[in-house]
């Protein structure tokens, strides 16, 4: 899927989620639709924790998303959780739930046993 | 221009960046100006000492205070020929405005102000080790490191928020607890080595991504302390397993126990993390600081002073209390203390209940064996022609 293809479909996407109030669907099988306070926000949320399996499928999953030269994403290994990913928009406005479709095919072909989740809130005491 | 002008504009140029309780009682001597040229200041860290002290100069003075909340006695007397008596045997030497301004400022941070040191035993505690050698980790709102305080102090640091290599603060909570933890003036460990991770926004919010790349970085850059002033209800299990392994590679994690009142709070209640409530100068539990069994630990967390960009504030909260433990360990570490975890504990000052305070006061002093040694008296008289000290 091309970026000029996540354009073109985003606004459907945004349609379906209003008319159907999605709040917990999973896009692709996989991501969280983002929340905030109970109100639905899809471009709200830059951040994605992915859990894998395994090391190796978190190392082979960052390599193929950092390959297909989406600039809109940043793709984080933790060296001491070597089975996590961050997944981090650099904006916040950018059509997400297409680019996810893809993402998630990506790391499905890779380990069908990820799981992602949506980063939980953190406040200065 | 009279000296006393310029020895009001001098004090009053300093305090009005703390506008803390030093500055009421010396305002109340300024307020009711005299005329007399010499200024006299003796210094006891004892207030029963330095209201005798008030008592018996009392007689050559115009205007005369032992302060409370600093360690000064200060007096104004125009009769400076008669006090030879008083000050016989004491050696004089001619002092400047300036020498006058560095006294009283080194005096209202470090004894009065900043009552935080002198609650834990860090004044005495400095005497032997100042956290030199100890990295210390600040995941927060980023650091100002060009506020005097923190000067030299940030050896690395990087912006998780903005995914780049920086140490800017626009919030001033990361500056505070950075301050706390190794400010020249307000630190407990003023030599240690701060590394600072930005996981928090302008507004003081991130998520568990931020704070997990914060982690994370910090373990790689091997430092032996982290501090999170930070936290919510929420468990990550990212978190959870990067606070595992910086724990088994023998880092001590020190987190806020937090502001609700009660329950628990994430990090802080993760197996392992040094859970840190707060108590105010007088070592009562802050009301807000969150009783749960997960507490280990208390540190001063009520109106604590600290640097924030562009000058200094009195913030409260366990935010405060969490990096005073995390400065304990770096200054203990540094003195050759091992076992971090156990040597807080171990020392620390039972105050009640384990759930509201857990083991107690962290003491510093009593993990580096230092005692609180009484102070001796020095006297002091500043005036134009006159500085004269034991």
């Amino acid at each position: 899927m091309s970026l000029d293809d996540v354009a073109k479909d985003v606004d459907s996407a945004n349609e379906f989620a209003d008319e159907k109030n999605v709040t917990e669907e999973k896009i692709g099988g996989l991501f969280p639709l983002p929340q905030d306070n109970g109100k639905r926000t899809p471009y709200g949320a830059r951040n994605y924790i992915v859990i894998c399996s395994t090391p190796q499928a978190a190392v082979t999953i960052r390599e193929r998303l950092l390959a297909q030269e989406y600039d809109i994403i940043h793709v984080a290994a933790f060296e001491n959780a070597p089975r996590y990913l961050s997944l981090a928009y650099k904006g916040e406005d950018r059509p997400q739930l297409p680019l996810l479709r893809t993402i998630a095919s990506i790391i499905s072909d890779v380990d069908s046993k990820a799981e992602a989740s949506i980063p939980a809130n953190r406040q200065a005491l | 221009m009279d000296p006393l002008d310029r020895f009001e504009q001098c004090i009053n140029g300093f305090f009005k960046r703390l506008a803390y309780e030093a500055k009421k009682d010396i305002d109340d001597i300024i307020g009711s100006r005299t005329s007399a040229p010499y200024i006299i200041a003796v210094r006891s860290r004892n207030y029963d000492e330095r209201q005798a002290c008030a008592h018996s100069l009392g007689r050559y003075a115009s205007r005369i205070r032992a302060l409370q909340h600093a360690s000064y006695v200060i007096a104004f007397t125009e009769e400076l020929p008669r006090m030879d008596g008083v000050i016989d045997g004491w050696r004089a030497r001619p002092v400047t405005l300036p020498d006058i301004y560095r006294a009283l400022r080194h005096v209202s941070t470090r004894s009065s102000v900043a009552y935080h040191l002198h609650q834990i035993g860090a004044d005495s505690a400095q005497r032997i080790a100042k956290g030199e050698g100890v990295k210390v980790a600040i995941i927060d709102t980023g650091a100002d490191d060009t506020h005097e305080e923190l000067r030299g102090k940030v050896v690395d640091a990087y912006d998780f928020v903005q995914m780049r290599p920086g140490c800017s603060d626009p919030n001033g909570h990361g500056t505070h607890v950075s301050g706390l933890v190794a400010g020249t003036s307000v630190g407990v460990a003023p030599a240690a080595q701060l590394y600072v991770a930005r996981v928090l926004d302008a507004h003081g919010s991130g998520n568990e991504a931020q704070v997990g790349l914060g982690i994370d970085w910090a373990i790689t850059q091997r430092v032996n302390v982290i501090n999170m002033s930070l936290g919510s209800k929420a468990q990550s299990p990212l978190e959870r397993d990067l606070i595992a392994a910086a724990i088994s590679k023998g880092i001590l994690v020190c987190a806020a126990a937090g502001n609700e009142g009660a329950g628990k709070s994430y990090p802080a209640a993760y197996d392992g993390v040094l859970s840190v409530a707060a108590v105010d100068r007088h070592n009562e539990h802050a009301s807000f600081s969150n009783v749960d069994e997960s507490v280990d630990i208390s540190a001063p967390g009520v109106e604590v002073l600290s640097c924030v960009p562009g000058g200094y504030a009195a913030l409260s909260g366990t935010s405060m209390a969490s990096p005073i433990v995390a400065g304990s360990a770096a200054l203990a570490a540094s003195a050759g203390c091992s076992s971090l975890e156990a040597a807080l504990l171990d020392a620390s000052q039972p105050l009640g209940r384990h759930d509201a305070y857990g083991a107690g006061l962290v003491r510093v002093d009593r993990m580096v064996g230092a005692s609180a040694r009484p102070e001796r008296i020095n006297i002091q008289v500043m005036g134009m022609h006159y500085y004269v000290t034991r």
